[in-house]
């Protein structure tokens, strides 16, 4: 009122200064209580951000607009990526900038908001991650086929946990699970997800990350940036199963394998055990044929020698040989040794045979058995020097004997 | 021979089957992979039947610490 009066008097000496007008302006906003600690919500324009890290811009609604500051000291409270267009929720003063004689909001702490806040942010760290090449296909690592040490990152409360053990117990209880408890929820899950990751880095050879289904907000925390970078930075394969299939996180971009469910993560970390049996079984018939295999080719080296008195015992010997071979191939569960006296006897009675032939006594001594005292055969000059102990198996027993000489038969 | 773990089990049966398979082995070696095989499928089998999955439970950790 005093200022009016002493104004329409149009005494100059009586007018205040630009700087006393601003200087009480200010003094009277600073002062009083719906000016400060404030929120204000409005769409970001005219952003700028000069070298000096203070950030500018108008906070605008459809008719009008202040201009507000952010200084270098609150710019790290501002967890997303400030841009026009913005809605945006600013908590701080508001002050006039005496130099321009402007009003200027402080923004202390800022925060995006409207329906599409959550997902503002969620694009923002999708895509910085996405530029530095996290979610990149070259960087996903296979997982191991036979892990001796699983890690499970969970809520020690959830049923997820509960589900991921369900299942490696079944499938494949040849492993050890370190569980890493975490919080899955909440302003503090991601630290705590990041520590439970760090703690079994270098432990274990894959691990899990997995967490039940819940809303949008329960499952936040696995979009945070620091969740991501612990995920990229394991230095074992990580499959998250975070929440229902629907449910996208930004741990599911980073992590090597993406499992739609907690026990279907459990199941890509482990092999089952019925396929592990199955895998026995198929060998032991490959081994049983395989040695099949290496009699036939001895049979058909028989046939095809050509000597004049060719017996054709010798030849129906080596058959009846082949079909006990064949009945042992089915009967996995004998034992290697069975196989191999029941071979031995074959050959036992294949020289005794051969031997009672007569025109054939000849040849019988070249059926007999030569072998070294480990086993192996003796089927070449090479194989034996003099004065090695040999054993040779005729008809009826074993002759011991040492290696005088060796000679090649000259062709 | 107890202590070798199952992969290990597994890659050696692996390669006995493909070496027999290739079919260059003398007799003797061939009945040697067959008896070394058969006892590792046993091996391995007794392994499957036992396990047992071992759960070992870190304690949880407070994070507010401010250990960032």
């Amino acid at each position: 009122m005093a200022i009016e009066t002493q104004a329409s008097s149009l005494d100059p000496r009586d007018a205040l200064t630009v700087s006393e007008l601003l200087a009480a302006l200010r003094f009277t906003v600073s002062r009083h209580p719906a000016f400060s600690n404030i929120l204000v919500r409005g769409e970001v324009a005219d952003l700028s951000r000069p070298p000096s890290g203070v950030m500018y811009f108008n906070l605008a609604d459809a008719s009008s607009q202040i201009s507000c500051v952010l200084f270098r000291s609150a710019v790290p409270s501002v967890r997303f990526e400030l841009r026009d267009g913005i809605e945006v929720l600013a908590e701080g003063d508001v002050d006039v900038f005496p130099a321009k004689g402007q009003v200027q909001f402080i923004v202390r702490s800022l925060s995006p908001i409207g329906r599409g806040a959550y997902w503002l942010s969620f694009e923002q760290v999708r895509d910085r991650l996405a530029a530095e090449g996290l979610f990149d296909a070259s960087r996903k690592r296979p997982l191991p086929r036979f892990p001796q040490v699983i890690g499970l990152v969970a809520s020690e409360a959830g049923a997820a946990m509960h589900d991921v053990l369900a299942v490696l117990g079944r499938r494949y209880p040849l492993a050890e699970v370190l569980v890493s408890p975490c919080l899955v929820q909440g302003a503090e899950a991601p630290a705590s997800i990041e520590v439970a990751l760090d703690r079994i880095a270098g432990v274990v050879d894959v691990a899990v990350v997995a967490r039940g289904g819940g809303s949008l907000d329960d499952l936040w925390c696995f979009n945070d940036e620091r969740v991501a970078r612990a995920i990229a930075r394991f230095p074992a394969p990580v499959v998250s199963a975070i929440g229902h299939e629907t449910d996208v996180t930004i741990a599911d971009f980073v992590a090597d394998v993406r499992a739609p469910t907690p026990s279907a993560a459990a199941e890509l970390v482990s092999p089952a055990r019925e396929d592990l049996r199955r895998f026995l079984g198929m060998a032991e018939k490959r081994l049983t044929s395989g040695v099949r295999d290496q009699i036939n080719a001895m049979q058909r080296q028989l046939e095809s020698l050509s000597i004049p008195f060719r017996p054709e015992s010798v030849v129906r010997l080596v058959r009846a040989q082949r079909q006990r071979l064949k009945s042992l191939e089915w009967s996995v569960e004998r034992e290697a040794r069975q196989f191999l006296a029941a071979l031995q006897g074959c050959l036992r009675a294949a020289a005794a045979r051969l031997d009672a032939v007569s025109p054939m006594a000849t040849i019988a001594r070249g059926f007999a058995i030569v072998s070294r005292r480990d086993g192996s055969l003796v089927d070449r000059i090479g194989t034996i020097a003099p004065g090695e102990t040999i054993s040779i198996l005729v008809s009826d027993g074993t002759i011991e004997g040492t290696v005088r000489t060796t000679e090649r038969r000259t062709p | 021979m107890t202590e070798k773990t199952l992969e290990e089990a597994f890659a050696e049966l692996e390669s006995k089957l493909e070496a027999l398979s290739a079919g260059h082995l003398s007799l003797a070696d061939a009945l040697r992979m067959y008896e070394d095989g058969i006892a590792l499928i046993h091996n391995c089998e007794e392994k499957l039947a036992e396990a047992e999955l071992r759960v070992t439970r870190l304690s949880a950790v407070s994070t507010s610490a401010g250990s960032a």
